[in-house]
């Protein structure tokens, strides 16, 4: 292939013969592209990881699909699953019913979220997936699953029993009545880790949930869990149109609309206060350029005396900026890359060196950083870079393309 | 005005006026100069620093505009074609050597003559076969990937000769070629320089001071108020 003239220029002047890392402006820019271009696969990679991480926390624990009265309670749960379930494209149904108790262990009052489900074969809520003590199998009427975090706060772990009031109990109370609170012991703590909404702090069977708030054999909705490869708006307005009456049928995107807007905003903030890095190294570039015209402006008027064009001469500079955008986001994705792959060593060596490491375990999770590295969303920030090194140089290559030969010559002379 | 009956006009200049602007003050540099070139002839042109010599070698290559007057090459004036294709036109027509080699830093002697072919459309391959053919012809075989910083001043020279016969031109403008050198290198310079446009058969049009060099040439002028004047 014929390199046009200009292009090998460029190259020839970025990579000068007889240096084998090329000049010096040249290794700096790439530098600070690659910097900014790192910072930013790095920082959208690791917020990607958290908003998945939610996401998949969120389809763990809730379903794709939640049909419901608006959270009223009606009868007929069990039969309206058994009619979802019997649908193709459907992985699990699962009835449930949720609202708060007055959780109770040596006189220390919490007023958690309970969440009663019918856990059958194929359970929309994984909650076994979360288990940190005790087992799926010890679930029964009269035994509860809760959250680690409800556990240090009512001082209980396994085997502990613990008391649980119901707003239906306080009602009677307020009537006069004696109630007595329901005990429970406690089979098996979970830990979703980073963020306790999606699963309040108890979760027990459908039968007591419904014996707790008088429900009967009412629910309040039912969960429903998809096949990967089904589409879940298209099937919850089939489902929609064919249950019709007050059923309502949201998908889990619609449900936790804001949640998931806060968590997009959250990464498109980064990702505009990161491209200030890239800024910064493509002022850099246009500042290095601009002097590399005037340290050649001699070269520049021999190469229109030697029959180059303005616009050979404007493309020789501009692409250089591409070539150093280039390079520098290959040099920077690789970097990030590289980085995101250590990342879980790295942050173990650094909190072990600051003693932070238990710190961090316990409330950022960070042994464990998530991270969703997005070929598209790497390729745009690439993209992006070099669009922006190559509009650095514009400048720096339109004064060049703009200098008067005879000028240039003269001056030296 | 001259011209060079045996061969042909190759470059003509007729009636060429310049005047540079420096504040309020007009500065007149070249009025009226006339000059004709024929095929494969030489010349000098000498005169008094600032007189004019060189605004009249930019004007020649039509890097610079005249105020007045003609340039015209091979029979087309310089006017008549259009700006975009004049920096093709001149590559092919016009050789330049300059005082200070203008080599590019970057480029090795090879690549650096080979340049001017590159920009002229020839392919690289050819272009540095070119190049190293018109290198040896002026003693640098041994130094064709020699950086610029590592030839000495007549070596750079020499490589700027070659550089400006890349294209084969017609005519080769040398504008003070032996200014930076001493006077045995530059009278080697000179010896080759001469050699060489007389083998390639290219018209030279030699601005200088030394009276010894401009003797080596077949016809010789002077810039005189602006006007060149035959010797």
């Amino acid at each position: 292939m014929k390199l046009p003239w200009f292009i090998y220029l460029a190259l020839r002047q970025l990579a000068p013969s007889g240096k084998r890392l090329g000049s010096i402006f040249f290794l700096l820019s790439v530098i600070g592209v690659g910097l900014g271009v790192a910072v930013l696969v790095i920082v959208q990679s690791v917020m990607g990881g958290f908003g998945q991480i939610h996401r998949e926390r969120i389809v763990d624990t809730s379903g794709h699909l939640d049909v419901s009265e608006g959270g009223y309670p009606f009868p007929g749960g069990y039969a309206l699953a058994e009619q979802i379930r019997a649908q193709p494209g459907v992985k699990g149904v699962t009835p449930y019913a949720r609202g708060f108790v007055m959780a109770r262990s040596e006189r220390v009052p919490v007023f958690p979220g309970i969440y009663g489900l019918s856990y059958g074969e194929r359970p929309v809520f994984a909650v076994d997936r979360y288990l940190v003590a005790g087992s799926l199998e010890s679930l029964y009427d009269d035994t509860i699953f809760i959250s680690e975090a409800l556990s240090r706060q009512l001082g209980v772990w396994v085997g502990s029993e613990i008391e649980l009031f119901s707003p239906v109990m306080i009602d009677k109370i307020q009537d006069d009545a004696v109630v007595l609170p329901r005990q429970f012991e406690v089979a098996g703590i979970y830990n979703i880790e980073w963020n306790q909404e999606f699963l309040p702090g108890i979760v027990c069977t459908l039968r007591t949930m419904q014996d707790l708030y008088g429900l009967e054999d009412r629910v309040h909705g039912v969960a429903v869990r998809l096949e990967d490869a089904v589409d879940e708006f298209a099937f919850a307005a089939d489902l929609q149109e064919e249950l019709g009456g007050d059923m309502r049928v949201q998908t889990w995107k619609e449900t936790w609309a804001d949640f998931l807007w806060v968590l997009d905003l959250e990464k498109t903030l980064m990702l505009f206060l990161n491209l200030f890095i890239v800024a910064v190294a493509v002022f850099a570039i246009a500042i290095a350029q601009l002097l590399t015209v005037v340290r050649k402006t001699r070269e520049i008027g021999l190469l229109a005396v030697i029959g180059g064009s303005r616009s050979a001469v404007l493309g020789l500079y501009c692409f250089q900026g591409f070539f150093i955008g280039f390079l520098g986001a290959l040099c920077g994705i690789a970097t990030a890359l590289l980085a995101l792959s250590l990342r879980d060593p790295i942050i173990e060596g650094l909190s072990t060196l600051t003693g932070t490491h238990e710190t961090l375990v316990r409330y950022y999770y960070f042994a464990q950083l998530p991270v969703e590295i997005d070929p598209f969303e790497i390729t745009g920030i690439g993209l992006a870079a070099i669009g922006l090194a190559t509009l650095a140089s514009l400048i720096p290559a339109w004064r060049a393309a703009r200098l008067r030969p005879a000028e240039t010559l003269r001056v030296e002379q | 005005m001259t011209e060079h009956a045996t061969s042909g006009k190759v470059l003509e200049a007729v009636g060429l006026e310049k005047t540079y602007r420096s504040g309020q003050r007009d500065i007149p540099v070249l009025g009226d100069a006339s000059l004709c070139v024929g095929r494969g002839s030489t010349l000098s042109i000498s005169g008094e620093s600032g007189s004019g010599k060189s605004t009249l070698l930019n004007l020649l290559s039509g890097i610079e505009e005249a105020d007045k007057g003609e340039v015209r090459w091979n029979d087309c004036p310089l006017a008549g074609i259009p700006e975009s294709l004049r920096p093709a036109r001149r590559a092919r027509f016009l050789g330049f050597v300059f005082q200070s080699y203008y080599l590019i830093p970057e480029l090795d002697a090879r690549d650096n003559v080979a340049l001017p072919g590159r920009i002229a459309g020839l392919a690289p391959r050819e272009a540095r076969a070119r190049a190293e053919d018109l290198l040896e012809e002026v003693g640098l075989r041994e130094r064709l990937r020699s950086q610029p910083d590592q030839l000495s001043g007549g070596e750079r020279q020499r490589a700027g000769i070659a550089r400006a016969l890349m294209n084969r031109p017609e005519v080769l403008l040398a504008d003070e070629p032996t200014g930076n050198l001493d006077e045995r290198t530059a009278g080697r310079v000179m010896e080759l320089l001469m050699a060489t446009v007389l083998k390639h058969g290219t018209a030279l049009v030699l601005v200088t001071h030394h009276q010894g060099f401009a003797s080596m040439v077949e016809d010789r002028f002077t810039l005189e108020s602006g006007r060149l004047v035959p010797l």
